[in-house]
């Protein structure tokens, strides 16, 4: 399983055809603290705090190409054999979707920073268009929506920011990405994009928050998050949004998880899910996964999410561990 | 259900004659008796509590309820009996509210039941979203199908209130196609929204959406798509597609269509009221059942004129604008670029979606711009037009675009809403907006990038 649960990206449709994008960009994060033995008494029926919840830090660098405006520029993408998270591409067969959107009031920087802070709005984006690259390279010309190509390097002029994607996956996850900027005194008319043009970096600090003390080996145990007021990026925290309870087991130490944060999922050892219904409280009797959820135990590392299965936001909207107590 | 009744003793204010303005809640008493043996219970959406209780058969009786934060609101007034109900739309989520129960009768207006109960949660799932209200807004509700373009699994129906909170929200299960418009049913607590068909040969649909969750199909008709309107009589006006070969063409043009559940019937058909020119803007590849055929007219909005009994269309294709009886389909005037008997009206209309008569008889207008050919540079707005059909002019009276320049390229639709507030559905660009007439936002939600409002309505307090 791919730790990344991925940005569902912008858009732009026209009343000539509906349009669809959705690309991954991003992140995820985590790791665990350390399985310290706890003294104080479990609960069982756990009143989740601001003060369990994570805080999610991520920084994304991509580069900016000054290129010759109103060119079909191509974007060769040969050289890219490492996603921004350093996993291994393989750029002719897993490149399989390009999306190229257009900004007019925004700087990259503001860009960036908006992505992984989770606030980008539909209305920042002023066009959306995609192409189904076939080999390792992509020109302007080949981008459309709705199945209808347009005349993108018509649209390549100054004054506009374009940020293009490119994607594993179907499409579910960003293997890189990179600024296009038009720009009268450049007279590029390609962009290369390798393995140093974006990278992901993810911080998460599992030892700043205060992990949830619970009763050992209980199926029964009631977590409720009615109280939680602020998110993982720091934004109020809108309960509503999550689908979805992920508890995780993993028998790594938190110092190894750590070091992995963007891979929790391809270390997790045991996970289960539940799907929320709205409320703010779950039992962890209603768990489900590849093997039977017989309660926290002391000897692994839990990390407990509230994530949306079909989110804009990768990053879980909580995000805690559970400890057992002894 | 989650609705908890936590209990019936404390009461409300005076009990108020008027059974549809808003008021500011007044401090509880106890003044109620307890003949209505009201109740509340869920509905089928934990947001949306159903009070029942009874009363005299042909006694007005209606509800009053807070929302939880301090607003007061009013069910609708129903005199047929003796089991009455009211679905109460505007409680915050997860709040605990006051309600109380009221009958008019020879000895006047009083209290017969009150209680306190807590609200339920929204859904998980929800879409994300960020709203504003200020001072100057029109307090009310804003209903808005929510997309993910293309997925047709990941629709919702939400409604917004006069803060621009969630308070109701529905994904949308088992339609077979997109949703791309929506009303409030007149008088009626719930949502109706058209389900655009992919094909001229089969079924678009009109759906009932009632505040408590029940859905149900009200008219269908082949080549049903992109919007719909209701008419004074209980039928539907709606746009459908034909498909007719001239020459050596194959063009799309539209009906306009009333129809109801017995079926449509054509009372306009742009094959007759529009000259086809044959021409390279006509683009191949939008109508997907047959790829060669030509967009031509491209009729996307229809509304109603209560007044007048008409009904106004927009059209890209022409960027036309015209109005029409509603009963008969004659066409009281149209205006568009290169047909019909108004010249000049490029400035006025440009990629139009969305138009409706305003009282004074002028024209508010929402204007996509050419998202085709400037995209990047392309701002949408909102126009008042005047028609002056002895003159034969048409001119731009003033306009609106928002406090930023925002493109829709998909829908798009304006309403007037109050004298000098315009509500405005950026609809691809994620954004509804209350505009005062200087442009200033006085209410706003805006989606997270990847989702899109399809076309909303407004539903002032107390309608």
């Amino acid at each position: 399983m791919d730790c990344q649960r991925g940005v569902d990206f912008p858009w732009t449709a026209t009343d000539r055809g509906p349009g669809h994008g959705r690309h991954v960009l991003f992140l995820m994060l985590a790791c665990a603290p350390a399985d310290e033995t706890v003294l104080e008494p479990g609960c069982d029926l756990c009143a989740l705090t601001d003060a369990n919840q994570y805080r999610l830090s991520a920084e994304l660098t991509a580069a900016e190409a000054l290129l010759a405006p109103g060119k079909d520029v191509v974007i060769d993408f040969a050289g890219l054999t490492q996603d921004l998270q350093g996993h291994p591409v393989d750029p002719a067969v897993d490149i399989d979707q390009v999306s190229l959107l257009a900004f007019r009031n925004l700087a990259p920087a503001e860009i960036r920073e908006r992505l992984v802070n989770d606030e980008l709005q539909q209305s920042d984006v002023a066009g959306w268009l995609t192409a189904y690259p076939t080999g390792t390279t992509v020109q302007l010309s080949g981008f459309g929506t709705s199945g209808n190509t347009v005349d993108a390097p018509d649209y390549f002029v100054g004054g506009t920011t374009w940020m293009v994607i490119l994607a594993r996956d179907e499409g579910s996850t960003a293997a890189s990405v990179a600024f296009l900027l038009p720009s009268e005194s450049a007279a590029e008319e390609k962009v290369i994009v390798d393995n140093s043009t974006s990278r992901l970096a993810v911080d998460v600090d599992l030892a700043a928050f205060a992990p949830v003390i619970v009763e050992p080996g209980r199926t029964d145990v009631v977590l409720d998050w009615s109280a939680v007021e602020t998110d993982g990026f720091g934004h109020e925290f809108v309960r509503s949004t999550a689908t979805e309870l992920a508890l995780y087991r993993f028998d790594e130490t938190p110092e190894a998880l750590s070091s992995a944060a963007l891979d929790l999922d391809a270390l997790v050892d045991e996970s289960w899910t539940l799907q929320l219904n709205g409320r703010p409280e779950a039992t962890l009797d209603d768990l489900r996964g590849e093997t039977a959820f017989t309660g926290i135990s002391t000897g692994s590392t839990w990390v407990m999410m509230l994530r949306a299965a079909d989110s804009l936001n990768p990053a879980p909207y909580l995000l805690t561990r559970l400890k057992a107590a002894r | 259900m989650i609705l908890l009744l936590l209990g019936c003793g404390t009461v409300g204010a005076l009990p108020s004659d008027s059974a549809t303005a808003d008021s500011d809640s007044g401090p509880v008493d106890a003044d109620c008796s307890n003949e209505a043996d009201a109740h509340v219970g869920g509905s089928g959406v934990d947001t949306v509590p159903e009070l029942r209780w009874t009363a005299p058969e042909g006694v007005a009786a209606w509800a009053e309820f807070d929302n939880g934060d301090g607003l007061t609101r009013t069910s609708r007034v129903g005199s047929t009996g003796p089991e009455r109900s009211a679905l109460l739309l505007g409680v915050l989520p997860d709040v605990s509210f006051n309600w109380r129960v009221f009958v008019s009768d020879a000895d006047g207006a009083r209290c017969v039941g009150a209680g306190t109960a807590s609200n339920g949660a929204l859904p998980a799932g929800v879409p994300a979203s960020e709203g504003t209200a200020a001072s100057g807004a029109i307090d009310g509700f804003t209903a808005a199908p929510i997309l993910v373009p293309g997925v047709t699994d990941e629709q919702w129906m939400m409604i917004f209130d006069g803060q621009a909170r969630v308070i109701w929200a529905n994904p949308v299960k088992g339609v077979n196609g997109t949703i791309f418009s929506t009303e409030f049913e007149r008088g009626q607590d719930a949502l109706l929204f058209l389900v655009q068909t992919t094909s001229a040969d089969l079924d678009g649909s009109i759906h009932r959406l009632s505040f408590n969750g029940q859905q149900t199909v009200v008219a269908t008709a082949p080549g049903l798509h992109t919007d719909f309107t209701q008419l004074g009589d209980g039928r539907y006006a709606g746009l459908t597609w034909e498909l007719r070969d001239i020459g050596s063409d194959r063009v799309l043009g539209d009906h306009v269509v009333t129809l109801d559940e017995g079926g449509a019937t054509t009372v306009w058909n742009a094959f007759d009221e529009e000259p086809y020119i044959p021409s390279d803007k006509w683009e191949a590849g939008f109508y997907v059942p047959d790829p060669t055929a030509l967009d031509w007219s491209h009729v996307n909005s229809i509304s109603w004129d209560e007044a007048s009994d008409d009904l106004v269309i927009t059209g890209a294709g022409y960027d036309m604008v015209a109005r029409l009886s509603a009963s008969t389909g004659e066409t009281r005037w149209l205006f568009a670029n290169g047909i019909g008997d108004y010249p000049d009206t490029a400035t006025v209309s440009l990629f139009p979606h969305g138009a409706s008569i305003l009282p004074d008889g002028d024209v508010l207008l929402f204007n996509r711009g050419d998202f085709l050919h400037d995209p990047l540079h392309t701002c949408s707005w909102v126009s008042e037009v005047h028609v002056d059909t002895a003159a034969t002019t048409v001119t731009e009276r003033s306009r609106l675009t928002g406090e930023s320049c925002l493109l829709t390229s998909f829908l798009g639709n304006a309403e007037r809403i109050a004298d000098d507030v315009t509500f405005v559905d950026w609809t691809s660009a994620g954004r509804i907006d209350q505009l005062a007439a200087d442009g200033t936002s006085l209410w706003n939600v805006s989606l997270s990038a990847g989702r899109a409002f399809a076309t909303a309505d407004f539903r002032a307090a107390g309608e």
